[in-house]
């Protein structure tokens, strides 16, 4: 199989990064697993997988301290195979009422947080001409929705960065792909934090459709599995040997919906979006509009 | 999370069916793994699985081993709610190498097997009015290359019989996916490929090309990883209770070659095969034709 590999994960705390950080610890491979709280989250995640997950504090807000993290992890371990980036925050409420702030931070995270990191790792991936990037975008890295504009924006932008980075680092030999998962029942969609103030303060123009679409996407994740199968997969894209492809959707929704908006126009998608009544993503929305109109 | 159900898996004595049997019986259902011989390799697949999982005998070619199974699980548990149609193999070699028995056999054990399987679960879930059925097909069940026209001819058939039969049971609330992993480190790349007799009795005037791609192919299997994701993902469809899609390819080959295949014509498609100069699937084959005086 494959030779132990040393990879970087960030928000490894929860959700997919702590999955995937157990996923390849069991397949014998060292994770550096990095979070904002190591205090607080790496007992929990490191019980049993002593001395092949490493806990690290980062904020990948923070350039220093990402510096002094890979840093730290380049003397320990002598290289970094691979980089997962995985940070991320959500963020739900209309375009229109997305406060700077809010749209700043988001993309501060999602977007800049991984440049940030890459820039940090990539050296020493140049140095050896060896090197993989997996940047963990989203379903909504592929199609944009009503109350998600800020959180597709973010992910759009990543797979831009992808994409151009992508060719970039090709000449060091160092692979760099977008994986985009589906509804996955994990903590990103339960916290309560993530909607704009507007909506939690309940003085949103959107209000009623923004409610129904998180309460519709959290019920819909309920129903959904939890992060295993992604964690998985990525075990595998650390893993493989070939060259990886730009973009590996995961699960039965991110898959039939890259198939799907790969095969119809923008007139025929938006049609077949505008259509969903469905609890979830964007059912839960049009069918609020519909019944009951916008503020 | 999803409620424990009862799941019967064929060909579950190794790489798919047993990463999705462990996998499911880990998540806390009820796994029937079937497989032709119990006696080798069952102890291995139900470790530490407890009541979890059952090991039972079903060779797909034997319509009486099927019935036995399904009519002990209907017995035991009441119901059926998925079965993962896993059996299969792969056989190789170009297609004028093929024995009419060889062929016959492919297609008995992919493709009818299968059928034959579905036939004897869908009585008891059109009763309940739901169930699912998934098949595992390849991404050879959506393209083709050399020497794999046997096992692409069983797959492209098999993904035939599942859409035309998500038609016909989908009236009772019953699911049909397929499932289209690419190439994983699995026995089906090497103990349990079967070259076609002419190919391995160095009978063949396609031998070169045919032992190139086989020693480029297995070499390219060795390095991929083994069945975890496409367990995890079987599990997933299992549990999940949305409508599924008919096709799944499953990982960065599946998204690659069939993103490839589904943007490009026939001609394009054909073009990139015959240029690509990888050392497994397809490139080792057409790099030995090249490298060979012209065929007499």
């Amino acid at each position: 199989m494959a030779d132990p590999q040393v990879v970087l994960i960030t928000g490894a705390s929860q959700g997919f990064g702590a999955a995937t950080a157990r996923e390849l610890a069991e397949r014998g491979h060292t994770v550096i697993a990095t979070m904002r709280n190591p205090d607080r989250d790496a007992p929990a995640l490191i019980e049993g997988y002593t001395g092949r997950i490493y806990p690290q504090r980062l904020d990948v807000t923070d350039a220093s301290m990402i510096s002094a993290a890979v840093t730290a992890a380049l003397d320990q371990h002598g290289r970094i195979d691979a980089l997962i980036n995985n940070a991320g925050v959500s963020l739900f409420g209309a375009v229109e009422e997305i406060t700077d702030e809010e749209l700043h931070h988001i993309l501060d995270v999602n977007v800049v947080g991984a440049m940030r990191v890459i820039g940090a790792v990539a050296p020493s991936m140049r140095a050896r001409c060896s090197g993989k990037i997996i940047n963990v975008s989203s379903m909504a890295g592929l199609i944009g929705g009503p109350a998600v504009g800020g959180y597709c924006a973010s992910k759009f932008a990543l797979e831009a960065i992808t994409e151009a980075l992508r060719y970039e680092l090709q000449p060091w030999s160092i692979q760099v792909v977008a994986v985009e998962p589906g509804v996955v029942n994990t903590e990103m969609l339960h916290g309560n934090l993530s909607a704009i103030a507007s909506v939690r303060e309940g003085r949103s123009r959107y209000q009623g459709p923004t409610e129904a679409l998180i309460k519709g996407l959290r019920a819909a994740a309920n129903r959904r599995q939890g992060p295993r199968s992604v964690a998985s997969q990525l075990a595998d894209l650390v893993e493989i040997a070939e060259p990886l492809p730009l973009r590996v959707p995961i699960g039965d929704d991110a898959i039939r919906i890259s198939q799907q908006r790969g095969l119809m126009t923008d007139d025929e998608w938006e049609g077949f979006l505008t259509s969903l009544r469905d609890e979830g993503f964007p059912g839960s929305y049009f069918r609020v509009v519909e019944e009951q109109g916008v503020g | 999370m999803a409620s424990p159900q009862v799941v019967i898996l064929t060909g579950s004595s190794s790489g798919f069916g047993a990463a999705a049997a462990r996998e499911l019986a880990v998540r806390g259902h009820h796994v029937i793994a079937t497989m032709r011989d119990p006696d080798r390799s069952g102890a291995a697949v139900a470790q530490s699985m407890g009541d979890n999982l059952e090991v039972h005998r079903l060779d797909v070619r034997d319509r009486a081993s099927i019935d036995a199974v399904v009519a002990m699980a209907l017995g035991r548990h009441g119901r059926i709610d998925a079965l993962v149609n896993n059996a299969g193999y792969l056989l190789l070699g170009a297609i004028e190498d093929l024995g009419e028995d060889e062929l016959a056999s492919q297609i008995d054990t992919n493709l009818i097997g299968g059928v034959r399987t579905a036939q004897a679960v869908l009585p008891a879930m059109r009763q309940r009015r739901r169930g699912k059925i998934i098949n595992v097909s390849s991404v050879a069940g959506r393209m083709t290359g050399p020497a794999f026209g046997a096992y692409c001819a069983s797959k492209w058939a098999l993904e035939a019989m599942s859409e035309t039969l998500r038609f016909e049971v989908s009236p009772w609330g019953i699911d049909v996916v397929i499932v289209e992993p690419g190439t994983q480190h699995t026995g089906a790349q090497f103990d349990n490929m079967v070259l076609a007799r002419r190919l391995r009795e160095g009978d063949s005037p396609y031998a070169g090309p045919c032992n190139a791609l086989i020693r480029g192919h297995q070499g390219y299997a060795g390095q991929r990883p083994g069945p975890r994701t496409v367990g995890s993902m079987i599990a997933d469809l299992v549990e999940t209770v949305d409508p599924l899609p008919l096709r799944l390819p499953i990982g960065d080959e599946a998204a690659l070659v069939l993103g490839m295949r589904a943007r490009m014509s026939d001609e394009e498609f054909e073009e990139a095969m015959r240029t690509m100069d990888n050392d497994g699937f397809p490139g080792a084959y057409f790099k030995a034709v090249r490298s060979e005086a012209p065929p007499s």
